[in-house]
């Protein structure tokens, strides 16, 4: 089910709603809590029942092991609490790996060897890379004694809880268990309420107006990425680069919105990443919770910058070259994660040589590679993603034809006048507003999580929660998120 | 500064009242506007057309078409001038492509005694476009099904789910609806016809001197072929009028001479195969531009006399 659908909006959320905290209101809170589990997998399944199964025994298994891990000293011991581990982490990452990565790897095992296997083509199970991930993390604080005892239904609502369960963002056990368990919680709170229904009809309006009018242009693009020129390769990049964060941001603004609505604050995910000025600062406001997650359970164990200068560049890179893998099964993504990678490892040798650049140039550059970089992201095949860079950097590009007497000598190099100039924008003039908004809103404007922080009920927020909940007017046009992909 | 408790509960009630507001705005003009199924408006207004029809086992002779079936052939004058031609329902639309109309084929079963159905087209109908959803189709059967001036919660909740292209349609419609003077016009008569009342000042003149694209879509000939068949099989005897065109056009545009020649032998050696009747109406009327509004398109007068002579190639075919 789909938070951008009128199912949800009108049947879903306000069911679950008053039934969770009636359940509380008779202090049936187990009741409340199975209830919470059944809604979510009722949610979950509403795609494909038939990946249910798959949910419920990872979330079954990852109990087991993970309550072997933190009692370990207590139980009969079967292997080391190390082997229990990698047990448990080899079972999470094949069962991740078969779905997600089976043809990906069948594909290239095909090209090497001059083989002819059978591609599997298994549908990729809603959310599992998320939810993956999330019990990698909780067997791994498990195995590191810090978790606590937990029953199984409160483990199935940290897993399954619907507002973050399909993707994200990747909650801790430790900051979501106390909240399940809190008895304050378990009563309507209208001041979460309030504030919960602003974030999640703002994140309403990011998605179903903002990101999928960009979406239009995007996919517009890369569907004919041969022919475009350097103004419709622009227009391309910068469209699937907006649609990516409001598509995402709007998701996660959703997700927050809803759980605080059942008296749960969810981690901040999103902090303006396109006001980013450097490439570490912008995976500091980018999915944040992914980027947690991979510092905390991949960098870290790994050595991070404890062990000498060049490790930690070798572990950086390491990072997000599975940052990228993480993100789909395919060599675009292999190599998004090393561009990012990489980019981090010049930075670092940067900051080490003590350069300094001015803040306008340092979000320039920092703005035009991850435009870039999206572009690997987006694109099917990487011959797509090349075409379209090829578009936006040595495409055809036409200026006006009043220059043409003066900057004729440009003609040498490819540039035509008159013609084609913007014939793009001219031909759908709302595309140039709408970049220019985007620019204004990434740029200017306070984001979601600040608007959170200063919000206060008064008739102003009233009326800009009911312009954004009008967004159900555009929700005929169904879309998914980019993320539910990955 | 209101108290959370009292901000939360007004927030709510408007919330709930913009929507239970919507919701009953939908329920009422639903029953007589048409709502979105197939996203056009011509063709939406012609299933509550059809949907408001009463007795429709009465309909002896379909007229399907795109602008094409809707605006140069008049149902009643139809069914006035053919002694076999007893009563016609028209259920084309503007823009339909032959593939479209293939799938609308479908509707004929909401007719159980329908004999004959006449396709009116130009070689323009058989251009490249998308199809419709088959879910549409069994859709608008369903809301046909429903009967004159009725929606149902299921139809409310589809209308409601589209409230802004209903707001349009019923905006369009009030526009649209009432006789005037444009191609557009959606005044159907009460076969489902619209006579186009253009002359003088009023002719589009791009539409008049503009000539069309020329590409013909393969798929829309298979179509044909198709729905040919389909018809025998069923009994209904298939009529495809090739309908004039501006002779001055043809002479000025060579191309267009071509393409028109060869879409009529395609379609009459499609219709002889599968046992349908043909005729070209351009090649026998030989019409002056006083019957035009356009290109392709007839005036009343114009429409006047094809209808009368498609009642008697029926009565001469029958």
């Amino acid at each position: 089910m789909l938070f951008n659908s009128y199912e949800f909006i009108f049947l879903f959320l306000p069911i679950t709603f008053f039934i969770y905290f009636y359940l509380n209101k008779k202090r049936l809170t187990e009741a409340s809590k199975g209830f919470l589990v059944f809604a979510s997998l009722f949610f979950y399944s509403w795609w494909n029942i038939a990946y249910l199964p798959l949910i419920l025994i990872s979330i079954l298994f990852n109990y087991v092991i993970g309550n072997q891990l933190s009692r370990y000293e207590e139980k009969k011991k079967c292997c080391s609490k190390k082997a229990l581990l990698t047990f448990g982490i080899i079972a999470n990452l094949g069962l991740l790996g078969y779905f997600k990565y089976s043809d990906f790897f069948i594909e290239n095992y095909n090209t090497v060897f001059d083989t002819d296997i059978s591609l599997l083509h298994l549908a990729l199970p809603l959310a599992i890379s998320f939810y993956t991930f999330q019990q990698i993390a909780y067997l791994v604080d498990s195995y590191r004694s810090e978790t606590k005892e937990y029953d199984f239904i409160n483990y199935a609502v940290f897993v399954t809880f619907f507002p973050q369960l399909i993707a994200g963002p990747i909650v801790h056990h430790a900051e979501m268990m106390p909240q399940f368990a809190n008895v304050r919680n378990k009563i309507k709170n209208y001041h979460n309420i309030a504030i919960g229904l602003f974030i999640f009809s703002m994140g309403l309006f990011k998605k179903v107006v903002i990101a999928d009018s960009f979406a239009v242009w995007a996919t517009k693009g890369f569907d004919v990425t041969e022919k475009l020129d350097m103004i419709q390769a622009w227009i391309t990049s910068l469209s699937y680069t907006f649609q990516l964060y409001f598509d995402f941001s709007g998701y996660t603004d959703m997700a927050i919105g809803i759980a605080l609505l059942f008296n749960i604050k969810l981690p901040i995910n999103f902090n303006s990443p396109y006001k980013a000025t450097s490439i570490q600062d912008f995976w500091r406001r980018w999915h944040m919770t992914l980027s947690r997650f991979l510092k905390e359970y991949v960098y870290i164990p790994l050595g991070g910058n404890r062990k000498g200068e060049a490790r930690t560049y070798i572990n950086l890179f390491a990072t997000f070259l599975l940052g990228g893998i993480w993100h789909g099964a395919g060599w675009t993504f292999i190599l998004w994660g090393a561009l990012h990678g990489l980019a981090l490892m010049i930075h670092r040798s940067w900051q080490k040589l003590g350069f300094k650049l001015h803040a306008l140039i340092a979000w320039f550059i920092t703005f035009n590679f991850l435009n870039i970089t999206w572009v690997f992201f987006r694109a099917k095949k990487f011959d797509d993603a090349l075409k379209v860079l090829h578009g936006m950097f040595f495409g055809t590009l036409a200026l006006p034809t009043p220059l043409e007497s003066k900057l004729s000598f440009l003609k040498q190099w490819g540039v035509e006048f008159g013609g084609a100039w913007l014939g793009e924008v001219k031909k759908d003039p709302k595309i140039a507003i709408w970049l220019l908004s985007g620019f204004i809103l990434v740029l200017a404007f306070k984001n979601s999580m600040q608007l959170r922080d200063k919000f206060k009920p008064t008739p102003f927020y009233m009326t800009a929660t009911i312009l954004f909940f009008l967004s159900i007017l555009l929700l005929y046009r169904k879309s998914e998120f980019i993320y539910f992909n990955f | 500064m209101l108290k959370y408790r009292i901000y939360v509960k007004i927030l709510s009630l408007i919330l709930v009242g913009l929507v239970m507001g919507a919701f009953i705005y939908i329920y009422i003009y639903s029953k007589s506007y048409p709502i979105p199924i197939f996203h056009r408006v011509s063709l939406d207004a012609k299933m509550r057309f059809i949907r408001d029809l009463n007795d429709k086992e009465r309909f002896d002779t379909i007229i399907i078409g795109s602008s094409i079936g809707l605006n140069n052939i008049q149902g009643i004058v139809l069914e006035e001038s053919s002694e076999k031609v007893k009563n016609v329902i028209n259920i084309s639309a503007l823009g339909l492509k032959m593939t479209q109309l293939e799938q609308l084929l479908k509707l004929t079963s909401l007719f159980p005694n329908a004999k004959r159905l006449i396709h009116s087209a130009q070689f323009e109908d058989f251009s490249k476009t998308p199809l419709f959803k088959e879910s549409d189709i069994d859709f608008a059967k369903n809301y046909i099904d429903l009967g004159k001036n009725t929606i149902s919660l299921r139809y409310s909740i589809y209308t409601f789910k589209h409230l802004v292209e209903f707001a349009k349609h019923h905006w369009e419609w009030q526009k649209e609806h009432i006789p005037n003077n444009t191609n557009f016009c959606l005044a159907f008569d009460r076969t489902g016809s619209v006579p186009l009342h253009i002359y003088g000042e009023d002719i589009n003149q791009r539409r008049y001197h503009k000539p069309p694209p020329l590409l013909q879509g393969e798929e829309n000939f298979l179509a044909l072929e198709r729905s040919a068949k389909l018809l025998k099989d069923k009994g209904i005897q298939f009529y495809f009028i090739v309908e004039p065109y501006r002779q001055p056009m043809l002479d000025e545009h060579k191309d267009l001479s071509a393409v028109m020649d060869k879409f009529s032998k395609r379609t009459e050696a499609i219709l002889m195969r599968n046992g349908g009747k043909f005729i070209d109406l351009h090649k026998k009327m030989h019409l002056s531009d006083d019957y035009f509004v356009d290109r392709e398109h007839l005036n009343n007068k114009g429409s006047v006399l094809t209808a009368k002579e498609i009642g008697i190639f029926i009565d001469d075919s029958e």
